[in-house]
């Protein structure tokens, strides 16, 4: 087969596979955090992270060190650098900054990055009169949508609702899932690597086949333990991934344009007390009638992917971002939603879901993590180009606006996801 | 209350510390009471288990799945064994609880696993609720605070 040229990247993605170089090559790398990464809406942090005015946390997206600060009413993004000589100027990983001050120099400024005056001790001639900004630059663009900081680290491009389109809902069902319309997370971060290329992620959580296979130890041991009817915990997800096999392969999954995809709702569900259900649901009702609290919760898809970074389980309340690092490193966040008005059990099982299932110590998501760097290791192997994408391609139903349907193990969210990463990774940005 | 109780709490930590570097999950499980847990906060002052995040917080229905899961031999994990070497230092009674017959120990711990070519140093602080009853100590709690317990972490498969 012929290798396709150096730069010809469009020549690695097939219809129905992609060469195994978008895993391993650094150059591949270097363009994906140009091309996609610097031009598609990241999400940054979350408004209850910085409640405060003046509350800022500091987060590293797409290579980038930023700001996320409370400003006023408003919250800005900025990126975490002294316009003077390069210094961070927010060292600590949260605090609350009433002005920032650069700890080199002593340079001040206001919340929204605003230059308001340098050292006490110096001078710096007529700079602050020349043409050199002495302000600290903020992000090209940021939006806040229902309390989530995206941004977006190129001028052009689609806004927000374009680029996420139809998936924009997976954010709003969280969000709605809430009695009072408002989430905010729950301390902690669950932060894991794997030495593994980032797609390698995507494809797996997409991969509705593997539970049987790579989690049988889990779903086993899980199964051999006693479960209490109204905790969801780890036995839980590992006898639902047991039952799994006939749920997944049932299911339907969709994608949309630009890479989104999403598996439909199954029937596995966190677990409270009927107390605490009957109290969630009331407090659902009182605020958005009987039939719109329905479609809220049966609505809610088992798995949702904004590409090309965020994996959001609205159902578990729960949310996983990742950061590419290298070719073959990355770091993965996860963070857990507390749903304002919901009974406080909603929080503790969620709690107890997440530590089950997507701690660095998980007993699922180590089987996870290790066959991926598996994966990568294999695909440094030559033997053969080509990585397969073709289960269900025959099926796959095609819809408006580049939406696609197909059903259980179907291969058509890695299928999405190549598409986007082609257009992306072309030399002209991305259309509406 | 024994007198001789600090070389008994010293002497049973070793032994537990030995249970797992020689992989005997079963026993090391049997360590604990029914109504033990053990815990790895996320947040180093962390006093609540259930309004934020741990690493683990096993009561001993999941510590039981996570050994089944340890002695599975499908488990991808540990397709290629880790070995550890448990290093328990500084021991310190901190007080004897008499009607619950219990005694709150802290320690330092130091993990050194080598797994798949490379070696990875866990440290922390440890702090145990041994329980005394029918003249045998079991381990009704097991906290372990890991200096960079919110560091980017990989895979820990091996209790600590």
């Amino acid at each position: 087969m012929k290798q396709p040229a150096t730069d010809d990247f469009g020549a690695l993605v097939r219809k129905d596979r992609v060469h195994r170089r978008v895993y391993t090559d650094p150059t591949v790398f270097d363009l994906e955090m140009e091309r996609i990464f610097n031009r598609s809406w990241l999400f940054a942090g979350h408004e209850s992270q910085v409640s405060n005015r003046g509350d800022f946390i500091t987060t590293q997206v797409a290579g980038q060190t930023l700001i996320v600060v409370r400003h006023e009413d408003d919250i800005k993004v900025l990126f975490n650098r002294c316009p003077h000589r390069g210094a961070k100027i927010c060292e600590t990983e949260s605090g609350n900054a009433r002005p920032f001050r650069c700890p080199y120099h002593g340079w001040v400024f206001d919340t929204d990055g605003r230059f308001i005056n340098s050292s006490l001790h110096g001078d710096y001639g007529n700079s602050a009169d020349t043409e050199f900004d002495l302000n600290v630059r903020a992000v090209p663009r940021m939006i806040n949508h229902r309390g989530f900081i995206f941004v977006n680290l190129s001028k052009e491009g689609p806004g927000l609702e374009l680029a996420l389109g139809p998936m924009m809902s997976a954010i709003d069902n969280l969000v709605d899932r809430s009695p009072e319309g408002a989430v905010e997370i729950i301390p902690g971060i669950h932060r894991h690597v794997f030495p593994g290329n980032w797609k390698l992620l995507l494809e797996n959580i997409s991969d509705a086949a593997h539970p049987p296979f790579i989690h049988a130890s889990s779903n086993e041991a899980g199964s051999k333990g006693r479960l209490e009817d109204f905790r969801m915990r780890a036995e839980d997800v590992m006898s639902g991934n047991n039952r799994a096999a006939g749920l997944l392969g049932q299911s339907k999954l969709g994608s949309f344009r630009h890479g989104h995809s999403y598996l439909a709702a199954i029937p596995i569900r966190i677990k409270v007390s009927p107390k605490a259900e009957m109290e969630y649901k009331t407090a659902m009702v009182k605020n958005y009638g009987v039939s719109r609290t329905e479609t809220i919760l049966n609505d809610s898809r088992h798995f949702n992917i904004i590409y090309p970074q965020i994996m959001l389980q609205s159902v578990f309340q729960t949310m996983k971002v990742l950061r590419p690092v290298a070719i073959d490193r990355t770091e993965v966040s996860v963070y857990v939603f507390r749903l304002k008005g919901a009974p406080q059990e909603y929080d503790q099982v969620s709690v107890q879901f997440a530590n089950a299932t997507n701690s660095s110590a998980s007993i699922i998501l180590q089987d996870d993590l290790t066959t991926l760097a598996n994966i990568q290791e294999g695909l440094a192997t030559a033997a053969g180009d080509w990585v397969l994408f073709a289960n269900g391609i025959g099926n796959d139903i095609a819809g408006e606006r580049g939406t696609c349907t197909g059903e259980g193990f179907s291969e058509l969210p890695m299928r999405s996801q190549f598409a986007a990463w082609r257009e992306y990774m072309s030399a002209n940005p991305v259309r509406d | 209350m024994p007198e001789n109780h600090r070389q008994v709490i010293e002497a049973f930590l070793f032994t537990e510390a030995r249970l797992l570097d020689k992989k005997q999950f079963d026993d090391w499980f049997a360590l604990f009471t029914e109504d033990a847990y053990y815990w790895i906060p996320l947040r180093p002052e962390q006093s609540q288990p259930d309004k934020e995040l741990s690493i683990i917080y096993d009561d001993i229905d999941m510590l039981r799945v996570r050994v089944h899961w340890l002695n599975h031999p499908k488990n991808h994990a540990q397709a290629i064994p880790s070995r550890t070497v448990h290093y328990v230092s500084n021991v310190l009674v901190e007080d004897f609880d008499v009607e619950k017959q219990e005694y709150r120990v802290s320690s330092t711990l130091q993990v050194a696993e080598y797994h798949k070519e490379n070696q990875t140093l866990y440290s922390g602080s440890c702090e145990h609720v041994l329980r005394f009853a029918n003249d045998e100590l079991k381990i009704a709690a097991k906290r372990v605070d890991l200096i960079n317990s919110q560091a980017v972490l990989g895979p820990i498969s091996i209790p600590l």
